[in-house]
C-alpha cells in the first residue's frame, strides 16, 4: 500500500478536532428549544448524518458510472467504500431519529416519509453487499455492483416521492402534537447546524478514503496470495 | 428505418420463443397462478380478512399476490436460459443485447398479466366487489410493466451469483417499493370510485417507473451479461 | 418551560458517537489485519 497521503492525515486530524468542537458548540452555545428541551440538540448531528449518508450513496452511484466507463478497479473501491460508510451514516440517522421521536412523538417509530425512505435505503444497500458476496470474480463484483449502485440511486427519489404522496393523501392517524416537532431556527442554531453539516461531510470523505485504502490493500493481498 | 425494424423483430423473436416454451411446457404460468391464489388464502387467514373487504385491502392483496407470483416467473425466465446453456446461444447471436432484455421483459409482462386477468374475477368473487373495470386493468398493465422490467433487469443480475434465484426478492422488493405503492394506491382509488384527477400523480409515477426501468434495461443489460 | 429531555439527549449523542466509534474500530482492525497479511506475503514470496 502506498504511504499515507498528507491530505488524509489532515482530514484525520481535522475530524478529530472538529467533532468535539461541534459537539461543544451544540451542547453549550445553542439555545435550548422552547418546547422539546435538550433532546432537540440531537437534531444537528441527526440531519448531518442523514445528509452524509445520502451523499455517500449518490457518490457511490457516480463512482459506479466511473467504473463502467473506465473499467478501472479504483472506481469500484470508491463505490464500495462510499456505500459501506453511507450505510453507517444511515444507521446513525435512523437510530438518533428514533431517540428523538420517543419523547417528542411518544413512539420509537413513525411511518414518516423521510424515516421510511432512509430505512428502505438501508435495506437496498444491505442487498448490495449480499449481491457482491455471491459473485466470484472481482471483475463481476465491480461490474454488477456498479449497475446495482446506479439503479438504486435512481430509485431513491421515486421512493421518497411515493411515500411522501402516500402520507399526504392519507388521513393522519396518529397526531404528532406541536406540528410534528417543527421549530424555527435562531441564527445560533443555524450556525451550529451548518458547522455540523460541514463536519459530517468531512468525516464522510475521511472514512471513505480510509475504507478505499483498505480495499486497495485487500486486493493487493489477494493478488499476491 | 431498417435497423429499427430488425431490432423490433429480434425482440419479437425472443418474446415468441419464451411464449412457445411456456405454451409447450405450461410450467410457468400455472405455478404462478396457484402461488398467487395461495398467497391470497394465506393473507386471508393471517390477517383475518372479512368478505366485505375495503377497496384498500383488496387492491393491496391483489398487488402483493401479483408481485410474489411474478417473482417466480422472473426467476424462471432467466434460469431456463441458464439450464441448458441456452444463454450462451442467445449471447452468441449477433443481436443487440438490450433486445434480449426487451424480449424477456415483454414475455414476463405477458405472463404476469395473464395471471392478473385470471385473478381479477376470482377477487371479484371472493370479496364481493366488481374488479373487472377498464381503469383498473389499465393500472395493472402499467404497474406490471414497470415491475417486470425492473424484475428482468435484476433477475439477470441475481442469476450470476452463487445463490442464484434466491437473491432476486432481496434485490427486487426494496427497489420495487415505489411501483407497489403507486399501483396499490391508484387501484384503491379506482375501486372506491375516485376521479382520475385525484389519482393522476400515482399514474404519472407509474409511467415514470416504466420509462426509468426500461431505460435502465436498455443501458445496462449489455453490461450485465458480458463475460 | 421546555420538556425535561436531558437523558434522551445524552442517549442520542452516545448512540451517534458510539456507532461511529464502532465503525472506526472495525476499519482499524481490518486494516491492521490486512497489513499483517501483507507483511507475511512479502516475507515468503511464493
Amino acid at each position: 500500500m502506498s504511504k499515507k497521503p498528507t491530505l488524509l492525515l489532515l482530514f484525520d486530524v481535522l475530524s478529530l478536532i472538529l467533532i468535539p468542537a461541534a459537539l461543544i458548540l451544540i451542547l453549550f452555545f445553542t439555545p435550548v428549544e422552547r418546547v422539546m428541551g435538550p433532546v432537540q440538540k440531537v437534531f444537528y448531528f441527526h440531519v448531518s448524518a442523514a445528509w452524509a449518508g445520502m451523499l455517500g450513496f449518490i457518490f457511490a452511484g457516480v463512482a459506479g458510472a466511473g467504473y463502467l466507463i473506465t473499467r478501472r478497479q479504483t472506481w469500484d473501491w470508491l463505490s464500495l467504500s462510499a456505500i459501506e460508510v453511507g450505510l453507517v451514516f444511515g444507521l446513525i440517522a435512523i437510530l438518533s431519529g428514533m431517540i428523538w421521536a420517543q419523547p417528542i412523538w411518544n413512539t420509537w417509530w413513525v411511518w414518516d416519509p423521510r424515516l421510511t425512505t432512509t430505512a428502505i435505503m438501508e435495506l437496498i444497500y444491505l442487498a448490495y453487499f449480499i449481491l457482491r458476496s455471491g459473485l466470484d470474480t472481482p471483475e463481476a463484483r465491480a461490474r454488477l455492483g456498479a449497475v446495482y449502485a446506479i439503479v438504486s440511486v435512481g430509485t431513491v427519489p421515486l421512493t421518497f416521492f411515493s411515500i411522501r404522496l402516500f402520507r399526504t393523501i392519507h388521513p393522519v392517524v396518529i397526531t404528532t402534537g406541536g406540528e410534528g416537532g417543527a421549530f424555527n431556527m435562531s441564527p445560533r442554531m443555524l450556525l451550529a447546524f451548518f458547522i455540523s453539516l460541514a463536519v459530517f461531510t468531512l468525516l464522510l470523505a475521511d472514512l471513505v478514503w480510509h475504507r478505499y485504502r483498505l480495499a486497495e490493500l485487500q486486493t493487493q493481498n489477494k493478488q499476491e496470495a | 428505418m431498417k435497423p429499427l425494424i430488425r431490432y423490433l423483430n429480434t425482440i419479437w423473436q425472443i418474446t415468441r420463443k419464451d411464449i412457445q416454451v411456456e405454451w409447450r411446457g405450461r410450467q410457468g404460468v400455472p405455478v404462478m397462478l396457484v402461488f398467487a391464489l395461495l398467497v391470497v388464502f394465506l393473507f386471508n387467514f393471517a390477517l383475518q380478512l372479512s368478505p366485505e373487504l375495503q377497496a384498500g385491502l383488496a387492491s393491496g392483496l391483489l398487488w402483493v399476490s401479483l408481485a410474489f407470483a411474478s417473482t417466480l416467473g422472473l426467476n424462471r425466465s432467466v434460469s431456463l436460459e441458464r439450464e441448458n446453456n441456452a444463454m450462451d446461444g442467445l449471447l452468441l447471436a449477433p443481436v443487440d443485447r438490450s433486445a434480449i432484455f426487451f424480449g424477456k421483459s415483454i414475455s414476463n409482462f405477458a405472463f404476469t398479466c395473464l395471471v392478473a386477468i385470471i385473478l381479477l374475477p376470482v377477487f371479484s368473487l371472493f370479496y364481493q366487489q366488481n374488479m373487472l373495470s377498464l381503469p383498473l386493468i389499465g393500472i395493472i398493465l402499467l404497474g406490471v410493466a414497470a415491475y417486470t422490467s425492473l424484475g428482468t433487469l435484476l433477475a439477470a443480475l441475481s442469476i450470476q451469483t452463487r445463490t442464484r434465484d434466491v437473491l432476486l426478492p432481496v434485490l427486487l422488493y426494496p427497489l420495487a417499493l415505489p411501483i407497489l405503492i403507486a399501483a396499490v394506491e391508484s387501484s384503491r382509488g379506482v375501486l372506491s370510485g375516485q376521479a382520475f384527477a385525484d389519482l393522476q400523480s400515482w399514474v404519472y409515477l407509474l409511467v415514470a417507473c416504466v420509462v426509468l426501468f426500461n431505460a435502465a434495461g436498455l443501458m445496462f443489460f449489455e453490461t450485465i451479461l458480458e463475460e | 418551560m421546555p420538556a425535561n429531555t436531558l437523558n434522551d439527549m445524552i442517549l442520542g449523542f452516545a448512540v451517534i458517537l458510539g456507532v461511529l466509534l464502532i465503525y472506526v474500530l472495525t476499519l482499524v482492525i481490518r486494516t491492521r489485519r490486512a497489513r499483517v497479511q501483507r507483511e507475511r506475503n512479502q516475507q515468503n514470496p511464493d
